[in-house]
């Protein structure tokens, strides 16, 4: 306590310094809570994704393209070893919006994804009627939806602009496979209402297997299936797919965990130099205590304990800035701030930002530790 | 003494005496370094997909689509109007006294699995395709032959799918082989798979092609080549200069990407902006005698202040000499693979000029009041407390 009493009066010897050096690791660090909350979306999608799963896309996009007939399902369906097949496809806004996210599934994604949030309940109230849809808490949080909720979205296409008025059914948990979260609708409204060509279309056939360990034998055996077809099929392990991805995307991946550390690295001389200064200009404070009876160690605990301050309070106070943009509804924000976002702040982001303080506090503590451990009590008091 | 030359002596001390604060110097060259740093390499990354664009066309080259869906992969533009563009007034003539312009369709396929599961895209070119485009170099292989399933990869794509000559790329129809791999100078095409055009269009049963490339007498001629084509009622098309082309296709990706560099540079140079405040503050302080005794034998408050902002530019300067050059070292050439296409980052001298100007700005506003505070400073106080 009295160790407390005595950083606390170090602190606000210069309050401005001080609040300038938090302010500092504020900002390091709601960046740091922003690239580490996009990289770990990231790593918790890969994570997610089920080895016993597998994407079916069509093998490649004649232009203009509909996608594949969803009859096919019936044909994968017999293929050995799968033992369900759901099918997706989507709606384009032409603003930005929740249209961006809005994917329209089949009755079969019941089966082929019994991994995914939503009860049995959720799933009969998303195919009772043809608008339902289901959104992920995130995304509703995002765009400020609620069950009973309407809202349009308009598609730009050739073949002419068409309006969909899609009803909220449901808040459902985040899709761990899906990444930045979900919206959920039913693929008989496309059916039903959309121009011809475009019905009756699936994007992507999402299946699952008996086997895990027979996923890339399966995926080989549906492509030969429709080798000779007018729609020939690319088949890929769910898992293998998000690896593929995220090697695809080291480079970002590395940009991200890059700008983070340059940003601490930063903080680390600020905070360094700023206690230093204190300890410097503290020196005789410091061999006081000393000749009072502070041992060593409770005088280095002094000085980290004071390092640690502007870190730790830098940490909390920036990544929970992070976390409030993150919370600020999409329609709210630039489009491309809202991309730069996570869905939300894990608490893993938080226990990163603390640790990072810590280690912070501990580094830039280094040096002015060394020249309190140099000085001689005696010198310093006879102010030589 | 005149002013400047006040401000010359102060400048000279500072700048020679920097040893006694070579600390604080070090945390301010370390800050700018890092700022500069995060924003030069992520402009970088603009500035290296902006480069790809720009060696894909230069000012005379233009493409020719339809006019109500203008994108080289929607096959909109019939063979029976090719002619009729072809004819248009302006486009240059060849060695042979062919008319300068090729009718292509560009598309995307699969590669095989193992490779990658992106898209590649498959660009088919006609009989002057090569000739309109004076970087385009075979490096391995041989051209393919028109009316054979053959296809040549570029030098991008092959990096990054693996892809080798003898691979094959399966397309309706059956297998088509790779035959060679060629070079473009790092433009677009180079990102991708070519072939012949009338050939993939038979294989994928594509009955349009999606744009025909001219290239034009001189770029002035751009204009009246634009007039021609939209006034003439039986054509339908739009005329677009190439590099305008990717760059309106990409407007929003580089948009994300100018927006991402100056939001987290403008984060991070909060956190060094309040860090320089901090440090020249402490400068100042610790100088406090220093200047006291200068305002004492008659040395003006201006050239004071001028001492501590020139001193705070000069470690901007390092700072970004440092941050840029590290950025250069770790970025520039790198590849970068995003649904843009696939090219090198460019810590380019605009991209250094800017963390320069940025760096120099960040110190300016971080010493102006630590500088005010310099001039103000009452000399019978400071004088008494040192």
């Amino acid at each position: 306590m009295k160790s407390l009493v005595l950083v606390w009066a170090a602190l606000w010897r210069k309050p401005s310094a001080t609040l300038l050096t938090a302010g500092a690791t504020t900002a390091a660090f709601m960046l740091f809570g922003l690239m580490i909350g996009l990289y770990d979306a990231k790593m918790q999608m890969l994570n997610a994704a089920r080895p016993d799963q597998i994407f079916v896309l069509p093998r490649y996009y004649p232009q203009p393209f509909y996608g594949m007939p969803i009859a096919m399902a019936g044909e994968i369906e017999r293929v050995d070893g799968v033992a369900a097949v759901g099918s997706l496809n989507n709606v384009n806004s032409s603003q930005r919006g929740p249209g961006d996210w809005i994917v329209l599934v089949n009755e079969g994604m019941r089966d082929s994804r019994p991994d995914a949030p939503v009860t049995p309940a959720q799933w009969k109230l998303l195919f009772s009627t043809p608008t339902s849809v289901l959104v992920s808490r995130d995304l509703a949080k995002k765009f400020d939806l609620k069950p009973g909720d309407s809202f349009p979205v308009t598609t730009l296409r050739e073949e002419g602009s068409t309006t969909y008025e899609f009803q909220v059914q449901a808040v459902v948990p985040e899709d761990p496979q899906w990444g930045q979260g979900m919206i959920w609708g039913n693929q008989k409204y496309l059916d039903n209402t959309a121009p011809l060509p475009m019905r009756n279309k699936a994007n992507i056939f999402w299946i699952s297997i008996k086997d895990a360990a027979r996923a890339t034998e399966i995926s080989r055996a549906i492509d030969l299936r429709f080798a000779n077809s007018p729609t020939p099929t690319y088949s890929i392990p769910v898992k293998a797919d998000r690896q593929t991805q995220v090697s695809l995307n080291i480079n970002q991946i590395g940009v991200m965990l890059g700008v983070a550390g340059a940003g601490l690295f930063m903080v680390l001389f600020l905070v360094a130099n700023a206690v230093a200064r204190s300890v410097h200009e503290r020196l005789p404070e410091f061999a006081v205590l000393h000749t009072l009876g502070f041992r060593e160690s409770r005088l280095r605990r002094l000085v980290i304990l004071e390092a640690a301050f502007p870190c730790v309070l830098g940490a909390m106070v920036g990544t929970a800035l992070a976390g409030i943009l993150m919370t600020v509804p999409a329609r709210k924000l630039s489009y491309n701030l809202s991309l730069l976002l996570a869905p939300t702040l894990s608490s893993v982001v938080l226990a990163w930002a603390i640790a990072a303080s810590i280690l912070l506090a501990l580094l830039s503590s280094v040096l002015p530790l060394l020249k309190l451990k140099r000085t001689h009590v005696a010198d310093v008091l006879a102010g030589r | 003494m005149a002013t400047w030359r006040q401000g010359v002596v102060l400048m000279r001390m500072d700048l020679t005496g920097w040893r006694a604060r070579v600390g604080t110097s070090i945390v301010i060259v370390l800050g700018m370094a890092c700022v500069t740093g995060v924003l030069a390499s992520t402009l970088a990354n603009r500035a290296g997909l902006i480069r790809m664009y720009d060696a894909t066309g230069d000012a005379s080259r233009v493409m020719i689509m339809a006019a109500k869906s203008p994108s080289e992969f929607n096959a909109n533009i019939l063979p029976s109007q090719v002619g009729t563009i072809l004819n248009a007034p302006g486009l240059a003539k060849g060695s042979k006294g062919e008319t300068l312009g090729d009718a292509e369709i560009r598309f995307r396929v699969l590669p095989p699995p193992g490779a990658s599961w992106r898209p590649i895209s498959v660009e088919g070119i006609g009989a002057e395709g090569i000739a309109l485009r004076q970087n385009f170099r075979l490096v391995a292989g041989r051209m393919f032959e028109p009316g054979l399933h053959e296809l040549l990869i570029g030098r991008s794509a092959q990096s990054v799918y693996g892809l080798k000559i003898g691979d094959p790329i399966l397309m309706r129809g059956g297998n088509w082989t790779v035959v060679g791999i060629f070079s473009s100078g790092g433009d677009v095409m180079e990102n991708g798979l070519v072939a012949d055009a009338l050939t993939v269009m038979s294989g994928e049963g594509i009955s349009a092609f999606g744009s025909v490339l001219v290239k034009l007498e001189r770029p002035s001629l751009f204009e009246p080549l634009k007039q021609w084509l939209i006034t003439n009622p039986a054509m339908a098309v739009g005329a677009e200069r190439q590099s305008d082309y990717y760059i309106r296709t990409a407007g929003q990706y580089l948009g994300y990407l100018n927006f991402f560099s100056f939001f987290v540079g403008a984060i991070i140079s909060i956190g060094a902006l309040l860090g320089s405040v901090n440090i020249f503050n402490a400068v100042v302080s610790s100088r406090s005698l220093e200047i006291a005794t200068f305002r004492a034998i008659g040395y003006r408050a201006l050239p004071v202040a001028a001492s501590v902002v020139v001193e705070a530019v000069a470690l901007a300067l390092a700072g970004a000499v440092a941050g840029a050059g590290g950025a250069w070292l770790l970025f520039d050439g790198r590849q970068m693979v995003t649904g843009m296409g696939i090219y090198s980052m460019s810590v380019s001298a605009p991209v250094i000029a800017l963390c320069a100007g940025w760096a120099v700005t960040l110190c300016l506003l971080g010493s102006a009041a630590p500088a005010l505070r310099a001039a103000r400073l009452p000399v019978s106080d400071a004088l008494r407390s040192s």
